[in-house]
C-alpha cells in the first residue's frame, strides 16, 4: 500500500520540504513492506493488547489536588497575553 | 585515593564515614566531564553550580549528624527526556531547545529524596527515536571503546557517562531495547524494569504503552541499589503499580543453582558469530553454576517487529502532537495559527521523528487502524501470552542483549529497516511488559578491535530480584576480567584526577 506523504503530514500538522518527502516517502515505502508481515499471522479470535497492565490499574480517587501553578505554567508558553496562551490569528484575513 | 571509577557502594562507604566528602566526589566527576565529556558528546547539560550546591548540603546534613538517604552524595545522570526541576529537557530535539522542566519527574524526585546529586542531561535520540545516538539534535554522542563507533541507543549518553567513569549512577528509559542495547555496546549494566514499576511522571512520552525508566550502572548491585530508590507506586501515574516495595541490593545474594533458564531460538537469529561464540561460552558457565539451562521457541517473537514499529509509532504520533508551538517548546514565526504548528513541527523536529509521526498517522488513519494498528496489538497478545507460558516452565529467559558489537557511526542510519530489525532482540521485552536486565558477558572481536557485548537476561513481571540475582552470581564468575577491561579503557581515554582524603 502507497503512503499519501502530504496528506499524512498536512493531518500530522508537519511542514515538510520536498526533499525531505521523497526521502521520507522511500524509506516509509520499505518499512511498510516489512509491517505487511503482520498479515501472516493468524490473529482470528486474540484480543488486542492496546494497554499494559490494565487489568491491574485503579482508578484514582475523584479529588482535587495540587498541580503546577498557573504562572509556571505560563513561564513556559512562548507567548502570553493577560495570563493566557497567545496565538496567532486563525486566518489571515480575519 | 581514586574516586572515579570506585564502585558506587564504595564511594557511598566513603562519604558517609566522612573519609571523602560529597563535594570531593562531585568535584571528581565534573572534572571527568570536563576531561571526558567533549570526546564523547555524552552529556547535553552539565548541572555545575546545582550539583556543588546539593553536594554542600548534603555534606552539611552529614556534619550536622542527619541522614541524607542511601544515595547521600553520589551523582547521577539523567537522560534529557526526564524532567529535573530547573534544568533543560530537549528530548535530543530542537523543538525543546530552550524548555526548562518546571517540576522534577518522579523518578528524579526519587533520586533527590535519598540524597543523590544529579550531575547532567544526557545525549539521547531524538524523542528516543533510534538505537544510536545519531538522531540526537545535539550531535552523536561516541563510543569510549571506539571513539569511531555509536555507543548505541537512546540512551546512548547515559550509558557513556558511566562506562566512562563519568557518573557512578545513571538514569535511562527503554522503550524498544534503549537500555540494554547501549548497556551492552558499552560494557556495563542497564535494567528495563517491568512495566509499571517505576512512575513514568515527569517523563516524555514516546510510546506510552512501552517506555519505561530504569538504571544504569557498571555493576549489577549498582542497577539494583538505583532500581530500588527509583522504584514504586506513584499516584501521578495511573499505570503505576502499587507493589509491596522490595531492598533489591538484599536480594543478591543466594543461591542460583536449578534456576531453570529458556534460550529462544528466535533470538539468535541474525546474532553474529563473536557474539554467539560469547554467548555460548556464558551458558557454559550458567550450567556449570548449576542453572539448568534449555533450547526453547517463541515463535511469535518472528512479528515482534513490525507489531513493535506499528504500535510504537502509532502512540508516538499521538503523544507529540502536544509539540505546536502554542504552551511550551518552540514556535516559528508564521501569520496563521494552521502554519504556526505546521512550520513549529516542521522546523522543529528532525527527520527521524518526523517518519515516526507519518508512520503513525498512516497506521490510525481511517480504513488503517483495525488493517494495521488493531493487528499489531493482537500479535502483541500473543507474544505477552508466549512468555506467560514459558514462564511456567522457565524462572528465566537469555539471550545476547544485541545481535552484534556497536557499529561504525553513520554505518546504519542511511539503512532504517536494518536499524529497525536490530532491535529484535530487545523489543519483545517491552511487547510482554517483562522485565530484563543486560550485563556484560565478554568481548567479541570487529574489524580487530575487542569491543564489549552484554548478555540479556530476561524475568518474570515484577521478578527483578530473580534477574538481579542470577546476574549478580553471573557476575562474580565472569566480571572481574572484564572490569579490569573498563579501567583500561578509562586509563586511555584521559588522566584521572585523584581525591585528597578528609582529615
Amino acid at each position: 500500500m502507497e503512503i499519501d506523504i502530504k496528506r499524512m503530514a498536512h493531518l500530522a500538522r508537519i511542514d515538510l520540504d520536498p526533499q525531505d518527502e521523497s526521502t521520507i516517502a522511500t524509506e516509509l515505502e520499505i518499512i511498510l513492506a516489512r509491517i505487511s508481515r503482520l498479515f501472516e499471522v493468524d490473529v482470528e479470535g486474540v484480543p488486542p493488547t492496546f494497554v499494559m497492565g490494565a487489568e491491574s490499574m485503579e482508578p484514582a480517587e475523584d479529588l482535587p489536588h495540587e498541580s503546577l501553578c498557573r504562572e509556571l505554567v505560563m513561564e513556559c508558553a512562548p507567548s502570553v497575553h493577560d495570563g493566557y496562551f497567545k496565538v496567532p490569528r486563525e486566518s489571515q484575513g480575519v | 585515593m581514586e574516586i572515579r571509577g570506585m564502585p558506587a557502594r564504595d564511594i557511598l562507604r566513603y562519604i558517609s564515614s566522612g573519609e571523602v566528602s560529597a563535594a570531593e566526589v562531585v568535584e571528581t566527576y565534573l572534572d571527568a566531564i570536563r576531561e571526558i565529556g567533549p570526546q564523547t558528546n555524552a552529556f547535553i547539560e552539565v548541572l555545575e553550580p546545582a550539583a556543588r550546591a546539593d553536594a554542600s548540603r548534603i555534606d552539611k546534613e552529614l556534619r550536622d549528624g542527619g541522614s541524607p538517604g542511601i544515595l547521600a552524595g553520589l551523582p547521577v545522570a539523567i537522560k534529557d527526556n526526564i524532567c529535573v526541576k530547573g534544568a533543560g529537557c530537549t528530548c535530543g530535539s530542537k523543538i525543546l531547545e530552550n524548555w526548562i522542566a518546571p517540576y522534577d519527574a518522579t523518578a528524579a524526585r526519587r533520586l533527590r529524596e535519598q540524597g543523590a546529586v544529579i550531575i547532567g542531561k544526557t545525549n539521547m535520540d531524538e524523542f528516543a527515536m533510534g538505537s544510536s545516538t545519531e538522531t540526537s539534535a545535539y550531535g552523536v554522542t561516541r563510543n569510549p571503546w571506539d571513539l569511531s563507533r555509536v555507543p548505541g541507543g537512546s540512551s546512548g549518553g547515559s550509558a557513556v557517562a558511566v562506562a566512562a567513569g563519568m557518573a557512578p549512577l545513571a538514569l535511562g528509559t527503554d522503550t524498544g531495547g534503549s537500555i540494554r542495547q547501549p548497556a551492552s555496546f558499552t560494557g556495563i549494566c542497564g535494567l528495563k524494569p517491568t512495566y509499571g514499576l517505576v512512575s513514568r511522571y515527569g517523563v516524555t512520552a514516546y510510546a506510552s504503552s512501552l517506555d519505561t525508566v530504569g538504571p544504569f550502572g557498571e555493576g549489577v548491585w549498582d542497577c539494583a541499589l538505583l532500581l530500588e530508590v527509583i522504584a514504586g507506586h506513584d499516584p501521578l501515574d495511573a499505570t503505576s503499580h502499587a507493589k509491596e516495595p522490595v531492598t533489591y541490593t538484599k536480594a543478591l545474594d543466594g543461591n542460583v543453582a536449578g534456576l531453570r533458564v529458556g534460550v529462544p531460538q528466535e533470538l539468535l537469529r541474525g546474532v553474529s558469530a563473536p557474539v554467539k561464540a560469547v554467548f555460548e561460552s556464558t551458558l557454559s558457565t550458567m550450567e556449570d553454576m548449576g542453572m539448568i539451562v534449555e533450547e526453547m521457541s517463541l515463535p511469535s517473537l518472528a512479528h515482534a517487529v513490525e507489531a513493535y514499529y506499528v504500535i510504537a509509532a502509532a502512540e508516538a504520533s499521538s503523544n507529540l502532537a502536544r509539540f505546536d508551538g502554542v504552551r511550551f517548546g518552540r514556535r516559528a514565526d508564521a501569520g496563521t495559527l494552521d502554519e504556526m504548528y505546521t512550520r513549529s513541527r516542521g522546523e522543529g523536529f528532525g527527520k527521524e521523528v518526523i517518519k515516526r509521526i507519518i508512520l503513525g498517522t498512516f497506521v490510525l488513519d481511517t480504513g488503517n487502524k483495525d488493517r494495521y494498528y488493531r493487528r499489531a496489538a493482537q500479535v502483541r497478545t500473543l507474544i505477552k501470552d508466549e512468555f506467560q507460558k514459558a514462564f511456567e516452565r522457565f524462572d528465566l529467559i537469555v539471550s545476547p542483549a544485541a545481535p552484534d558489537v556497536a557499529f561504525k557511526i553513520g554505518e546504519k542510519i542511511q539503512d532504517p529497516l536494518t536499524m529497525y530489525l536490530a532491535d529484535l532482540i530487545t523489543i519483545p521485552v517491552n511487547m510482554a511488559g517483562v522485565c530484563a536486565l543486560s550485563m556484560p558477558m565478554g568481548f567479541a572481536e570487529c574489524d580487530g578491535v575487542s569491543l564489549p557485548c552484554g548478555l540479556q537476561i530476561i524475568g518474570k513481571p515484577f521478578d527483578e530480584q530473580t534477574v538481579l540475582r542470577a546476574g549478580y552470581c553471573l557476575e562474580q564468575e565472569i566480571g572481574a576480567g572484564i572490569r579490569e577491561k573498563v579501567r583500561h579503557m578509562r586509563q586511555n581515554l584521559g588522566p584521572v584526577r585523584e581525591c585528597e582524603l578528609v582529615d
